[in-house]
């Protein structure tokens, strides 16, 4: 039994208080700890990324003017006499981008924890949808960008659609089997009192398909972003993916290098708080030896 | 779910009636190519610039395929299969020997983590368009070192995971025996550790052929290549041939598949133990 189960029950009779508290107390000390290891971790990483960076930049011989630096990019945002338009101008992007990216994350992980749902509660439909879920992800995104470009126009239902796509189908499948993860003896024991497949997803699939659930939620943090900026490149502009096109034959690389460290520091970010608030939620589920 | 047989002379349950899962996916991919006809031939018959029909027939993308012929459809994906494999090599081969060195020192597990991550969330639209001025431009024929890397990149997220998770699915009991009779480390490794990490190692590098495919068609999108799936569609995109863009997308989705199926036959053969795919 984990920790958090166990505090609950212990919780729950009042005779224990003194135990209950320390109990509470050492897993409060347990969350602080692992906090300032991620922390820690953290740093070290990007410590780590700003020498691999440099390395690589000097290693590959690259020309000062296309490869810029972490410096570079400080001096882009911070010193330079035009920091202030720079920062206002890429920031500004940058949320454009993330809305984008809000935008395809919720809709891409709808369309998954339906599509799963449908799957367990009609195994017909799993084996007829499935293959073709396979070979549509197979697809390469910029092929389809002309035809989604032309069923749903150049404005917000592109970019649900071509940032769906990219979520969807790494979510689906974690989904689908977190689903099926259920112990077969509490199916067997939801048939046996007369339950339907409605009553067994209800009551036995979703919850232990939480974990699932969670780390679906979690790796489709990254894919949005990248499913936003494919959109504006492919289709409605805008925002970072619209920008760098610009950039890039305009040869203002400074810009180009800050524009990915934003969207990468961005992405990196929103995962480990995402990261988080799973572990979090798990511990509190007495989930966490199942992540 | 249900486990009594319908009763003599009772209307047939649709729901009793199970199919093999093979003739449900035949049926589903018969439906969808019957959809597909109707919607190009009806509701999409004259969407796309200037009438010119952007949602062909299946019979259009036969047909498509059949002109530009065998040689064409080969000539270009040889090169993108190319780039794909290349960086499909150097992106599980770095995975895989950062992995390991987590066996040395596993302190060292959430610093690779984290540097995985951080692969898996740098914008590939914004460095493709960088990788693309600092490689030098390929002669015609060959393959475009964007692509390489952008294959190469796509990997690298997915086998780091999985070969973190194979290295943890030893049981702890056959660990425990090993001890007892006085294995090493290295014997634990030897005799349990790496076989237990095998299926999802495997798994993992399965993952990451659709991947490493389609980050290759993706970095050729960037330019700077003549030869190849993405410059090959970027072609019939700008001839306004919707046949031909669609042969060549549906021609790169089985590819990857393929490539896909291949590997699930080489881990059955080689860790016959994991237990399919799944």
């Amino acid at each position: 039994m984990s920790e958090a189960q166990l505090s609950s029950v212990v919780g729950s009779t009042p005779q224990f208080p003194k135990l209950d508290a320390a109990i509470r107390k050492e897993s409060r000390k347990g969350v602080r700890r692992a906090l300032i290891r991620s922390l820690t971790t953290f740093v070290l990483t990007l410590v780590g990324i700003g020498v691999l960076w440099v390395g690589a930049l000097q290693v590959f011989g690259i020309n000062a003017y296309i490869g810029k630096g972490p410096l570079d990019v400080w001096n882009f945002l911070v010193t330079v006499p035009a920091a202030e338009a720079n920062r206002e101008q890429l920031f500004g992007q940058l949320w454009t981008t993330l809305g984008h990216a809000g935008v395809g994350f919720g809709s891409g992980l709808l369309a998954a924890l339906v599509i799963a749902i449908v799957f367990q509660l009609s195994k017909g439909a799993e084996h007829a949808l499935m293959p073709l879920a396979m070979l549509l992800r197979s697809v390469p995104l910029v092929a389809m960008a002309p035809v989604i470009i032309l069923i749903f126009g150049r404005d917000f239902a592109s970019i649900a659609v071509i940032g769906g796509i990219v979520v969807l189908f790494p979510a689906l499948v974690n989904i689908v089997f977190g689903l099926r993860s259920a112990p077969a003896q509490m199916a067997d024991l939801i048939a046996v009192y007369g339950g339907s497949t409605w009553t067994l997803l209800r009551k036995v699939a979703l919850p232990s398909a939480l974990p699932s659930l969670l780390a679906a939620v979690r790796i489709s943090v990254p894919g949005a972003i990248t499913g936003a900026l494919l959109a504006e490149w492919l289709a409605v502009g805008g925002g970072i993916g619209g920008a760098v096109g610009g950039y890039q034959s305009g040869a203002q690389f400074s810009a180009l290098w800050t524009a990915v460290v934003l969207v990468t520091v961005s992405a990196l970010v929103l995962y480990n708080v995402v990261q988080l608030l799973e572990s979090v939620v798990l511990a509190r589920m007495g989930m966490s030896d199942r992540a | 779910m249900t486990t009594d047989t319908p009763a003599k002379g009772a209307p047939i349950q649709w729901e009793d009636i199970r199919l093999p899962a093979w003739v449900t996916g035949l049926i589903g991919g018969i439906a969808v190519v019957i959809l597909w006809w109707f919607l190009a031939a009806t509701v999409f018959s004259n969407v796309g610039p200037g009438g010119a029909q952007a949602i062909p027939t299946p019979l259009q993308v036969v047909q498509g395929f059949a002109e530009s012929g065998w040689e064409f459809y080969l000539r270009h994906v040889q090169v993108s299969l190319l780039e794909a494999g290349t960086g499909y090599l150097w992106g599980n081969l770095i995975a895989l020997l950062l992995s390991a060195l987590v066996l040395v020192v596993p302190r060292l597990e959430g610093v690779i983590m984290q540097l995985a991550i951080i692969t898996y969330c740098i914008p590939i639209v914004a460095i493709g368009l960088l990788l693309v001025v600092t490689f030098p431009v390929p002669k015609p024929g060959d393959p475009s070192g964007t692509a390489v890397a952008l294959a190469g990149l796509s990997v690298f997220f997915t086998t780091v995971v999985g070969t973190l998770l194979g290295l943890k699915a030893a049981d702890k009991s056959s660990l425990d025996l090993i001890t007892v009779y006085g294995g090493s480390r290295l014997t634990q490794l030897r005799k349990v550790r790496l076989i237990a990490a095998l299926p999802a190692v495997l798994n993992a590098l399965q993952i990451a052929v659709p991947a490493a495919f389609l980050g290759a068609v993706l970095g050729e999108f960037f330019g700077k290549v003549e030869v190849g799936i993405g410059p090959a569609m970027i072609a019939a995109q700008q001839a306004l041939n919707a046949p031909v863009v669609w042969g060549l997308a549906l021609a790169s989705g089985a590819v990857a598949l393929a490539g896909y199926g291949l590997l699930g036959l080489v881990g059955r053969l080689v860790a016959p133990w994991s237990k399919g795919t799944k």
